[in-house]
Protein backbone atom coordinates (compact mmCIF):
# COMPACT_ATOMS: atom_id res chain seq x y z
CA UNK A 1 0.00 0.00 0.00
CA UNK A 2 2.90 2.41 0.70
CA UNK A 3 4.01 2.16 -3.00
CA UNK A 4 0.48 3.05 -3.60
CA UNK A 5 0.72 6.48 -1.42
CA UNK A 6 3.85 7.20 -3.00
CA UNK A 7 3.46 6.84 -6.46
CA UNK A 8 -0.58 8.02 -6.40
CA UNK A 9 -0.80 10.79 -3.06
CA UNK A 10 -4.30 11.28 -1.81
CA UNK A 11 -3.35 14.85 -2.25
CA UNK A 12 -4.61 18.36 -0.17
CA UNK A 13 -6.16 19.24 -3.60
CA UNK A 14 -8.69 16.23 -3.38
CA UNK A 15 -9.16 16.72 -0.01
CA UNK A 16 -10.14 20.08 -0.33
CA UNK A 17 -12.84 19.20 -2.93
CA UNK A 18 -14.31 16.73 -0.69
CA UNK A 19 -14.37 19.18 1.92
CA UNK A 20 -15.97 21.78 -0.20
CA UNK A 21 -18.39 18.79 -0.92
CA UNK A 22 -18.93 18.13 2.23
CA UNK A 23 -19.68 21.79 3.45
CA UNK A 24 -22.27 21.91 0.55
CA UNK A 25 -23.55 18.99 1.75
CA UNK A 26 -24.10 20.91 5.14
CA UNK A 27 -25.52 24.54 3.53
CA UNK A 28 -28.21 22.12 2.43
CA UNK A 29 -29.00 20.58 5.22
CA UNK A 30 -29.25 23.38 7.40
CA UNK A 31 -31.07 25.23 4.99
CA UNK A 32 -28.79 27.62 3.39
CA UNK A 33 -29.32 26.36 -0.17
CA UNK A 34 -33.05 25.29 0.40
CA UNK A 35 -34.63 27.68 -2.27
CA UNK A 36 -36.31 25.72 -5.29
CA UNK A 37 -35.23 27.94 -7.77
CA UNK A 38 -31.53 27.29 -6.71
CA UNK A 39 -30.28 23.45 -6.69
CA UNK A 40 -26.78 22.18 -5.65
CA UNK A 41 -25.35 18.96 -6.19
CA UNK A 42 -22.34 16.81 -6.24
CA UNK A 43 -20.48 13.89 -6.21
CA UNK A 44 -17.14 12.08 -4.89
CA UNK A 45 -15.70 9.05 -5.69
CA UNK A 46 -12.24 7.28 -4.75
CA UNK A 47 -10.37 4.13 -6.28
CA UNK A 48 -8.41 1.18 -6.90
CA UNK A 49 -7.30 0.58 -10.53
CA UNK A 50 -4.63 -2.53 -11.34
CA UNK A 51 -3.88 -3.04 -15.12
CA UNK A 52 -2.05 -6.27 -15.67
CA UNK A 53 -0.59 -5.88 -19.32
CA UNK A 54 -0.76 -2.44 -20.95
CA UNK A 55 -0.28 1.55 -19.93
CA UNK A 56 -4.11 1.46 -19.85
CA UNK A 57 -3.50 3.60 -16.35
CA UNK A 58 0.09 3.60 -15.49
CA UNK A 59 3.03 1.18 -16.29
CA UNK A 60 1.58 -1.39 -14.12
CA UNK A 61 1.62 -0.52 -10.74
CA UNK A 62 -1.57 -0.74 -8.47
CA UNK A 63 -2.89 2.82 -8.44
CA UNK A 64 -5.49 5.09 -6.82
CA UNK A 65 -5.69 7.05 -9.87
CA UNK A 66 -9.36 6.70 -9.92
CA UNK A 67 -10.84 10.18 -8.51
CA UNK A 68 -13.84 11.91 -9.78
CA UNK A 69 -15.44 15.08 -8.05
CA UNK A 70 -17.83 17.12 -9.18
CA UNK A 71 -20.21 20.41 -8.02
CA UNK A 72 -23.08 21.60 -10.23
CA UNK A 73 -25.53 24.36 -9.61
CA UNK A 74 -28.93 25.19 -11.10
CA UNK A 75 -30.42 28.45 -10.84
CA UNK A 76 -34.11 28.64 -12.31
CA UNK A 77 -34.03 32.61 -13.68
CA UNK A 78 -37.56 32.95 -15.02
CA UNK A 79 -40.31 30.59 -16.10
CA UNK A 80 -38.09 29.85 -19.29
CA UNK A 81 -34.88 30.95 -18.50
CA UNK A 82 -32.28 29.00 -16.00
CA UNK A 83 -28.37 28.78 -15.51
CA UNK A 84 -26.37 25.42 -15.09
CA UNK A 85 -23.01 24.55 -14.34
CA UNK A 86 -20.58 21.91 -12.80
CA UNK A 87 -16.89 21.94 -12.20
CA UNK A 88 -15.28 18.31 -11.91
CA UNK A 89 -11.48 17.59 -10.87
CA UNK A 90 -10.58 13.75 -12.32
CA UNK A 91 -7.26 11.68 -11.60
CA UNK A 92 -6.78 8.71 -14.39
CA UNK A 93 -3.25 7.96 -15.01
CA UNK A 94 -2.80 8.01 -18.32
CA UNK A 95 -6.65 8.11 -19.29
CA UNK A 96 -6.83 11.62 -19.57
CA UNK A 97 -5.39 14.81 -18.15
CA UNK A 98 -5.52 14.93 -14.63
CA UNK A 99 -7.22 18.55 -13.32
CA UNK A 100 -10.17 20.49 -13.05
CA UNK A 101 -12.64 21.19 -15.88
CA UNK A 102 -15.79 23.00 -16.87
CA UNK A 103 -17.74 20.27 -17.46
CA UNK A 104 -20.64 22.16 -18.74
CA UNK A 105 -21.69 25.70 -18.01
CA UNK A 106 -25.01 26.79 -19.90
CA UNK A 107 -27.98 29.06 -20.78
CA UNK A 108 -31.09 27.15 -21.20
CA UNK A 109 -34.08 28.62 -22.71
CA UNK A 110 -36.99 26.83 -22.71
CA UNK A 111 -38.47 28.56 -25.62
CA UNK A 112 -42.00 26.04 -26.31
CA UNK A 113 -43.89 23.87 -23.96
CA UNK A 114 -47.22 22.49 -23.72
CA UNK A 115 -48.63 19.78 -22.23
CA UNK A 116 -47.10 17.09 -25.31
CA UNK A 117 -43.94 19.64 -26.33
CA UNK A 118 -40.95 20.84 -24.93
CA UNK A 119 -38.38 22.45 -26.47
CA UNK A 120 -35.02 23.56 -24.80
CA UNK A 121 -31.90 25.70 -26.55
CA UNK A 122 -28.77 25.55 -24.72
CA UNK A 123 -25.76 28.04 -25.06
CA UNK A 124 -22.67 27.72 -24.09
CA UNK A 125 -20.57 24.65 -22.69
CA UNK A 126 -23.11 21.86 -23.05
CA UNK A 127 -22.63 18.06 -22.73
CA UNK A 128 -22.62 15.37 -25.72
CA UNK A 129 -26.30 14.00 -24.70
CA UNK A 130 -26.22 11.55 -27.97
CA UNK A 131 -25.62 8.47 -27.57
CA UNK A 132 -26.64 5.93 -24.42
CA UNK A 133 -24.20 7.54 -21.40
CA UNK A 134 -22.42 10.41 -23.17
CA UNK A 135 -23.58 12.92 -20.78
CA UNK A 136 -22.88 10.35 -17.53
CA UNK A 137 -19.57 9.33 -18.32
CA UNK A 138 -17.86 11.49 -16.04
CA UNK A 139 -20.78 10.68 -13.17
CA UNK A 140 -19.76 7.52 -11.14
CA UNK A 141 -23.11 6.46 -9.60
CA UNK A 142 -24.99 7.30 -13.35
CA UNK A 143 -23.24 5.25 -14.98
CA UNK A 144 -23.11 0.93 -15.70
CA UNK A 145 -19.57 0.50 -14.73
CA UNK A 146 -16.23 2.44 -13.43
CA UNK A 147 -14.65 1.72 -17.29
CA UNK A 148 -17.15 2.10 -19.70
CA UNK A 149 -16.92 0.47 -23.14
CA UNK A 150 -14.13 1.81 -24.50
CA UNK A 151 -15.05 1.34 -28.41
CA UNK A 152 -18.14 4.61 -27.85
CA UNK A 153 -16.31 5.83 -24.97
CA UNK A 154 -12.90 6.16 -25.31
CA UNK A 155 -10.69 7.99 -22.81
CA UNK A 156 -8.14 9.02 -24.89
CA UNK A 157 -11.07 11.07 -26.99
CA UNK A 158 -12.87 12.05 -23.64
CA UNK A 159 -12.13 15.51 -23.18
CA UNK A 160 -13.12 16.02 -27.20
CA UNK A 161 -15.88 13.77 -27.12
CA UNK A 162 -17.97 14.58 -23.71
CA UNK A 163 -18.90 18.02 -25.31
CA UNK A 164 -18.50 21.15 -27.02
CA UNK A 165 -18.71 24.97 -26.66
CA UNK A 166 -21.90 26.26 -29.16
CA UNK A 167 -25.29 25.69 -28.96
CA UNK A 168 -27.86 22.63 -28.61
CA UNK A 169 -31.19 22.22 -29.33
CA UNK A 170 -33.40 19.34 -27.32
CA UNK A 171 -37.00 18.50 -28.69
CA UNK A 172 -39.07 16.24 -26.78
CA UNK A 173 -42.74 15.09 -27.55
CA UNK A 174 -44.81 13.00 -25.26
CA UNK A 175 -47.86 11.34 -26.23
CA UNK A 176 -49.98 8.28 -25.22
CA UNK A 177 -50.19 6.59 -28.31
CA UNK A 178 -46.67 6.66 -29.74
CA UNK A 179 -45.04 7.24 -26.79
CA UNK A 180 -42.04 9.55 -26.29
CA UNK A 181 -39.70 11.23 -28.56
CA UNK A 182 -36.19 12.90 -27.64
CA UNK A 183 -34.50 14.54 -30.75
CA UNK A 184 -31.27 16.51 -30.26
CA UNK A 185 -28.77 18.22 -32.40
CA UNK A 186 -25.79 19.97 -31.51
CA UNK A 187 -23.32 22.45 -33.04
CA UNK A 188 -19.59 23.31 -31.22
CA UNK A 189 -15.92 22.52 -31.00
CA UNK A 190 -13.38 21.63 -28.18
CA UNK A 191 -10.21 22.98 -27.55
CA UNK A 192 -7.96 20.51 -27.22
CA UNK A 193 -5.10 20.54 -24.52
CA UNK A 194 -1.72 19.41 -24.75
CA UNK A 195 -2.28 16.34 -22.86
CA UNK A 196 -4.94 15.62 -25.11
CA UNK A 197 -3.11 15.83 -28.65
CA UNK A 198 -0.39 13.86 -26.39
CA UNK A 199 -2.49 11.12 -26.12
CA UNK A 200 -4.23 10.93 -29.48
CA UNK A 201 -1.16 12.67 -31.14
CA UNK A 202 2.19 10.93 -29.21
CA UNK A 203 4.78 13.49 -27.64
CA UNK A 204 6.35 13.56 -30.69
CA UNK A 205 3.77 15.93 -32.85
CA UNK A 206 5.33 19.44 -32.18
CA UNK A 207 2.51 21.18 -33.70
CA UNK A 208 -1.25 22.83 -32.79
CA UNK A 209 -4.12 20.58 -33.25
CA UNK A 210 -7.65 22.16 -33.50
CA UNK A 211 -11.20 20.91 -34.01
CA UNK A 212 -12.92 22.92 -36.47
CA UNK A 213 -16.36 22.04 -35.99
CA UNK A 214 -18.58 18.67 -34.21
CA UNK A 215 -21.93 18.57 -35.28
CA UNK A 216 -23.85 15.55 -33.99
CA UNK A 217 -27.70 14.55 -33.86
CA UNK A 218 -29.53 11.46 -32.05
CA UNK A 219 -32.93 11.01 -32.03
CA UNK A 220 -35.05 8.51 -29.06
CA UNK A 221 -38.08 6.98 -28.99
CA UNK A 222 -39.94 5.20 -26.20
CA UNK A 223 -42.78 3.14 -27.15
CA UNK A 224 -45.77 4.22 -24.87
CA UNK A 225 -45.42 2.48 -21.44
CA UNK A 226 -42.94 0.36 -23.02
CA UNK A 227 -39.68 -0.69 -20.69
CA UNK A 228 -38.05 -0.49 -24.03
CA UNK A 229 -36.40 2.58 -25.77
CA UNK A 230 -34.36 3.15 -29.05
CA UNK A 231 -32.18 5.17 -30.26
CA UNK A 232 -29.38 6.55 -32.99
CA UNK A 233 -27.12 9.41 -33.79
CA UNK A 234 -24.91 10.94 -36.54
CA UNK A 235 -21.40 12.56 -35.52
CA UNK A 236 -19.20 14.59 -37.93
CA UNK A 237 -16.52 16.34 -36.34
CA UNK A 238 -13.15 17.90 -38.27
CA UNK A 239 -9.71 18.29 -36.92
CA UNK A 240 -6.55 19.96 -38.28
CA UNK A 241 -2.91 19.72 -37.24
CA UNK A 242 -0.71 22.57 -37.83
CA UNK A 243 2.99 21.29 -37.61
CA UNK A 244 5.87 23.17 -36.15
CA UNK A 245 8.45 24.50 -38.71
CA UNK A 246 11.11 24.05 -36.16
CA UNK A 247 11.50 20.44 -36.40
CA UNK A 248 7.96 18.32 -36.01
CA UNK A 249 8.40 14.88 -36.83
CA UNK A 250 4.95 15.14 -38.70
CA UNK A 251 3.76 17.70 -41.11
CA UNK A 252 0.10 19.23 -41.80
CA UNK A 253 -2.63 17.58 -41.95
CA UNK A 254 -6.79 17.36 -42.04
CA UNK A 255 -8.33 14.85 -39.67
CA UNK A 256 -12.57 13.65 -40.60
CA UNK A 257 -14.09 11.53 -37.77
CA UNK A 258 -17.71 10.50 -38.73
CA UNK A 259 -19.71 7.85 -36.25
CA UNK A 260 -23.05 6.38 -36.48
CA UNK A 261 -24.82 4.29 -33.79
CA UNK A 262 -27.93 2.39 -33.20
CA UNK A 263 -29.03 1.76 -29.87
CA UNK A 264 -31.76 -0.29 -27.76
CA UNK A 265 -32.28 -0.29 -23.64
CA UNK A 266 -34.47 -2.85 -21.87
CA UNK A 267 -35.12 -1.66 -17.92
CA UNK A 268 -37.29 -4.51 -16.45
CA UNK A 269 -37.98 -4.82 -12.78
CA UNK A 270 -34.84 -6.69 -12.47
CA UNK A 271 -33.21 -7.09 -15.86
CA UNK A 272 -31.76 -4.57 -18.02
CA UNK A 273 -30.23 -4.89 -21.38
CA UNK A 274 -28.89 -2.64 -23.39
CA UNK A 275 -26.30 -1.90 -26.34
CA UNK A 276 -25.18 0.08 -29.15
CA UNK A 277 -23.99 -0.90 -32.84
CA UNK A 278 -21.92 1.42 -34.38
CA UNK A 279 -19.84 2.47 -37.89
CA UNK A 280 -16.65 4.60 -37.93
CA UNK A 281 -14.75 6.17 -40.58
CA UNK A 282 -11.54 8.42 -39.65
CA UNK A 283 -9.83 10.10 -42.81
CA UNK A 284 -6.45 11.24 -42.72
CA UNK A 285 -5.28 13.65 -45.05
CA UNK A 286 -1.05 14.37 -45.07
CA UNK A 287 -0.16 14.53 -40.97
CA UNK A 288 2.62 11.12 -41.42
CA UNK A 289 3.16 12.19 -45.02
CA UNK A 290 2.32 15.41 -47.16
CA UNK A 291 0.83 12.25 -49.80
CA UNK A 292 -0.83 10.43 -47.32
CA UNK A 293 -4.64 9.81 -47.40
CA UNK A 294 -6.26 6.84 -45.38
CA UNK A 295 -10.04 6.59 -44.67
CA UNK A 296 -11.00 3.53 -43.01
CA UNK A 297 -14.22 2.06 -41.73
CA UNK A 298 -14.82 0.85 -38.66
CA UNK A 299 -16.95 -0.77 -36.61
CA UNK A 300 -17.84 -2.68 -33.08
CA UNK A 301 -20.57 -3.05 -30.84
CA UNK A 302 -21.67 -3.64 -27.20
CA UNK A 303 -24.16 -5.65 -25.10
CA UNK A 304 -24.52 -5.76 -21.55
CA UNK A 305 -27.05 -6.85 -18.85
CA UNK A 306 -27.49 -6.38 -15.52
CA UNK A 307 -29.42 -8.15 -13.01
CA UNK A 308 -31.08 -6.85 -10.08
CA UNK A 309 -30.39 -9.20 -7.10
CA UNK A 310 -32.63 -6.79 -4.21
CA UNK A 311 -32.18 -3.28 -3.80
CA UNK A 312 -28.62 -3.01 -3.03
CA UNK A 313 -26.70 -5.28 -5.06
CA UNK A 314 -26.76 -5.22 -9.05
CA UNK A 315 -24.52 -7.51 -11.12
CA UNK A 316 -22.88 -6.36 -14.24
CA UNK A 317 -21.88 -8.88 -17.35
CA UNK A 318 -20.97 -7.18 -20.39
CA UNK A 319 -19.09 -7.92 -23.96
CA UNK A 320 -17.69 -5.43 -26.54
CA UNK A 321 -15.52 -6.17 -29.75
CA UNK A 322 -14.44 -3.11 -32.54
CA UNK A 323 -12.31 -2.60 -35.41
CA UNK A 324 -11.47 0.32 -36.57
CA UNK A 325 -10.50 -1.40 -40.03
CA UNK A 326 -13.10 -3.66 -40.65
CA UNK A 327 -11.49 -4.81 -43.93
CA UNK A 328 -8.17 -5.80 -41.35
CA UNK A 329 -10.13 -7.42 -38.42
CA UNK A 330 -7.21 -9.68 -37.89
CA UNK A 331 -4.22 -6.39 -38.45
CA UNK A 332 -1.90 -8.40 -41.22
CA UNK A 333 -2.45 -5.33 -43.45
CA UNK A 334 -1.42 -2.95 -40.33
CA UNK A 335 1.34 -5.07 -39.55
CA UNK A 336 2.63 -5.33 -42.95
CA UNK A 337 2.10 -1.72 -44.07
CA UNK A 338 4.59 -0.71 -40.65
CA UNK A 339 7.30 -3.15 -41.92
CA UNK A 340 6.24 -5.10 -38.59
CA UNK A 341 6.42 -2.32 -36.13
CA UNK A 342 2.72 -2.38 -35.40
CA UNK A 343 1.94 -5.69 -34.17
CA UNK A 344 -1.65 -7.57 -35.75
CA UNK A 345 -3.17 -6.70 -32.47
CA UNK A 346 -3.65 -2.96 -32.70
CA UNK A 347 -6.18 -3.89 -35.27
CA UNK A 348 -8.51 -4.57 -32.81
CA UNK A 349 -10.11 -4.51 -29.53
CA UNK A 350 -12.39 -6.94 -27.57
CA UNK A 351 -13.71 -6.60 -23.37
CA UNK A 352 -15.33 -8.81 -21.08
CA UNK A 353 -16.52 -7.52 -18.40
CA UNK A 354 -18.35 -8.81 -14.80
CA UNK A 355 -18.98 -6.71 -12.14
CA UNK A 356 -20.81 -5.84 -9.52
CA UNK A 357 -22.46 -2.87 -7.11
CA UNK A 358 -23.60 -2.42 -3.74
CA UNK A 359 -25.73 0.14 -2.18
CA UNK A 360 -24.58 1.12 1.49
CA UNK A 361 -27.67 3.68 1.41
CA UNK A 362 -29.33 5.65 -0.56
CA UNK A 363 -26.32 7.80 -2.38
CA UNK A 364 -23.24 6.24 -0.83
CA UNK A 365 -22.20 2.69 -3.44
CA UNK A 366 -18.90 0.85 -3.80
CA UNK A 367 -18.51 -1.03 -7.33
CA UNK A 368 -16.23 -3.94 -8.52
CA UNK A 369 -15.38 -5.15 -12.02
CA UNK A 370 -12.54 -6.77 -13.79
CA UNK A 371 -12.01 -6.84 -17.06
CA UNK A 372 -10.32 -9.10 -19.87
CA UNK A 373 -9.17 -7.27 -22.77
CA UNK A 374 -7.73 -8.64 -26.11
CA UNK A 375 -6.03 -6.08 -28.67
CA UNK A 376 -4.58 -2.65 -28.00
CA UNK A 377 -6.41 -0.75 -30.36
CA UNK A 378 -7.86 1.66 -27.56
CA UNK A 379 -4.72 2.59 -26.27
CA UNK A 380 -2.77 5.98 -26.33
CA UNK A 381 -0.98 7.29 -27.76
CA UNK A 382 -4.05 6.54 -30.84
CA UNK A 383 -1.73 7.89 -33.99
CA UNK A 384 1.89 6.53 -33.26
CA UNK A 385 0.94 3.33 -31.15
CA UNK A 386 3.59 2.10 -28.66
CA UNK A 387 4.30 -1.58 -28.97
CA UNK A 388 7.61 -1.69 -26.44
CA UNK A 389 4.90 -0.47 -23.68
CA UNK A 390 1.51 -2.36 -24.79
CA UNK A 391 3.66 -5.40 -26.37
CA UNK A 392 0.66 -7.82 -25.09
CA UNK A 393 -2.26 -9.12 -26.85
CA UNK A 394 -4.39 -9.83 -24.02
CA UNK A 395 -4.22 -7.79 -20.86
CA UNK A 396 -6.44 -7.29 -17.57
CA UNK A 397 -7.66 -4.56 -15.51
CA UNK A 398 -9.77 -5.05 -11.85
CA UNK A 399 -10.82 -2.07 -10.09
CA UNK A 400 -12.72 -0.65 -7.13
CA UNK A 401 -14.44 2.79 -6.49
CA UNK A 402 -16.07 3.96 -3.62
CA UNK A 403 -19.15 6.46 -4.56
CA UNK A 404 -20.86 9.08 -2.60
CA UNK A 405 -23.40 11.91 -4.04
CA UNK A 406 -26.10 14.29 -2.88
CA UNK B 1 -50.85 20.46 -4.84
CA UNK B 2 -49.94 23.96 -3.78
CA UNK B 3 -53.93 25.74 -3.25
CA UNK B 4 -52.89 27.98 -6.45
CA UNK B 5 -52.35 24.80 -8.77
CA UNK B 6 -56.07 25.40 -10.71
CA UNK B 7 -55.95 21.75 -11.79
CA UNK B 8 -58.81 19.42 -10.61
CA UNK B 9 -57.89 16.16 -11.84
CA UNK B 10 -54.68 14.91 -13.78
CA UNK B 11 -54.44 11.57 -16.16
CA UNK B 12 -51.84 8.52 -15.63
CA UNK B 13 -50.18 9.93 -18.33
CA UNK B 14 -49.90 13.68 -17.07
CA UNK B 15 -48.34 12.58 -13.79
CA UNK B 16 -45.68 10.33 -15.29
CA UNK B 17 -44.87 13.37 -17.70
CA UNK B 18 -44.38 15.49 -14.35
CA UNK B 19 -42.56 13.40 -12.29
CA UNK B 20 -40.47 12.80 -15.47
CA UNK B 21 -40.15 16.06 -15.87
CA UNK B 22 -41.43 15.84 -19.62
CA UNK B 23 -43.75 18.81 -18.44
CA UNK B 24 -42.04 21.71 -16.14
CA UNK B 25 -45.36 24.12 -16.34
CA UNK B 26 -48.66 23.72 -15.31
CA UNK B 27 -51.36 24.91 -17.83
CA UNK B 28 -51.86 28.41 -16.52
CA UNK B 29 -47.82 28.84 -17.09
CA UNK B 30 -46.80 28.77 -14.12
CA UNK B 31 -43.55 26.57 -13.55
CA UNK B 32 -44.13 22.77 -11.34
CA UNK B 33 -41.95 22.36 -8.44
CA UNK B 34 -41.80 18.90 -7.69
CA UNK B 35 -41.47 17.60 -4.32
CA UNK B 36 -40.45 13.53 -3.39
CA UNK B 37 -39.65 11.11 -1.26
CA UNK B 38 -36.31 9.41 -1.12
CA UNK B 39 -35.66 6.90 -2.60
CA UNK B 40 -36.01 4.03 -0.28
CA UNK B 41 -39.01 5.66 0.95
CA UNK B 42 -41.97 3.04 0.98
CA UNK B 43 -44.27 5.63 0.02
CA UNK B 44 -42.09 6.84 -2.81
CA UNK B 45 -41.82 3.06 -4.22
CA UNK B 46 -45.52 2.96 -4.08
CA UNK B 47 -46.49 5.95 -5.75
CA UNK B 48 -43.52 5.19 -8.50
CA UNK B 49 -44.66 1.37 -9.29
CA UNK B 50 -48.68 2.17 -8.90
CA UNK B 51 -49.38 5.47 -9.85
CA UNK B 52 -46.68 6.15 -12.29
CA UNK B 53 -45.88 2.62 -13.55
CA UNK B 54 -42.12 3.48 -13.16
CA UNK B 55 -39.96 1.32 -11.21
CA UNK B 56 -37.77 3.84 -8.85
CA UNK B 57 -34.42 3.17 -10.51
CA UNK B 58 -35.98 4.25 -13.82
CA UNK B 59 -36.91 7.80 -12.27
CA UNK B 60 -33.94 8.08 -9.60
CA UNK B 61 -31.68 7.67 -13.52
CA UNK B 62 -33.82 9.85 -15.07
CA UNK B 63 -33.33 12.53 -12.65
CA UNK B 64 -29.74 12.43 -12.24
CA UNK B 65 -28.95 12.61 -16.15
CA UNK B 66 -30.81 16.12 -15.79
CA UNK B 67 -29.08 17.09 -12.40
CA UNK B 68 -25.34 15.74 -13.58
CA UNK B 69 -25.63 16.57 -17.20
CA UNK B 70 -27.41 20.11 -16.70
CA UNK B 71 -30.45 19.46 -18.96
CA UNK B 72 -33.06 20.03 -16.51
CA UNK B 73 -33.87 20.02 -13.22
CA UNK B 74 -34.95 16.80 -10.52
CA UNK B 75 -37.24 16.59 -8.03
CA UNK B 76 -36.66 18.19 -4.85
CA UNK B 77 -35.91 14.95 -2.20
CA UNK B 78 -37.91 15.89 1.09
CA UNK B 79 -37.44 13.50 3.90
CA UNK B 80 -40.64 13.00 5.28
CA UNK B 81 -44.15 12.51 4.08
CA UNK B 82 -45.06 15.35 6.45
CA UNK B 83 -42.58 17.88 5.76
CA UNK B 84 -43.52 17.28 1.88
CA UNK B 85 -46.97 18.44 2.79
CA UNK B 86 -45.79 21.62 4.90
CA UNK B 87 -43.23 22.70 2.03
CA UNK B 88 -45.90 21.75 -1.00
CA UNK B 89 -48.30 24.00 1.27
CA UNK B 90 -45.99 26.65 0.97
CA UNK B 91 -44.56 26.40 -2.41
CA UNK B 92 -46.82 28.12 -5.64
CA UNK B 93 -46.81 25.38 -8.26
CA UNK B 94 -46.08 22.67 -6.15
CA UNK B 95 -46.76 19.20 -6.43
CA UNK B 96 -46.06 15.78 -4.04
CA UNK B 97 -47.91 13.23 -2.52
CA UNK B 98 -49.28 11.81 0.38
CA UNK B 99 -51.57 8.70 1.82
CA UNK B 100 -53.58 11.00 3.64
CA UNK B 101 -54.63 14.38 4.24
CA UNK B 102 -55.80 15.91 7.82
CA UNK B 103 -56.70 19.58 6.20
CA UNK B 104 -57.90 19.47 2.56
CA UNK B 105 -58.32 23.11 2.73
CA UNK B 106 -54.90 24.10 2.94
CA UNK B 107 -53.87 21.98 -0.20
CA UNK B 108 -55.49 20.77 -3.80
CA UNK B 109 -55.73 17.66 -3.72
CA UNK B 110 -56.53 16.11 -7.09
CA UNK B 111 -58.28 13.26 -9.21
CA UNK B 112 -55.93 10.75 -11.14
CA UNK B 113 -57.75 9.86 -14.03
CA UNK B 114 -56.94 6.25 -15.47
Amino acid sequence: MSSILKNNPFNIRKLSLICLSMVCVSLMKSGYAQDENLQIHGFAAQGLIDVNGSNYVNDGELSAELTEVGLNASYILTNNLRLAGQVVYLEGGNRYGDGFRVDYALLDWSAYHDESWQVNLYFGRFKNNHWLYSSSRDIPFARPSIILPQSVYFDGFRDIAVGGDGAAIKVSHSDDVYGNFDINFSYGTSSISDKQAELILSEYAQGVAKQDSDIQASIYWQPAFSSWRFGASLLNSDFNYQANDSGDLFFDGDFSFQFYTLNALFEGERWEFSGEAYKVRFLTDGFYHPLHYKAPVGGGAYLQSRYKVNEELTLLARYEYLYPNTKDKNGNKLEEETGGLVPSYFAYHKDTTIGLSYDFSSNLRLRLEYHWFQGAARLTPVVLPNPQVNDRESWQLWAMQLMYWF
Amino acid sequence: MHSSVSERNITISQLRRIYTMRQTQWSDGHHIVVFVLPKQHALHRRFSKERLQIFPYQLERIWNKLTYSGLGVAPIIINTPEALIDIVMKTPGAIGYTETIVDKGLVNVINIEK
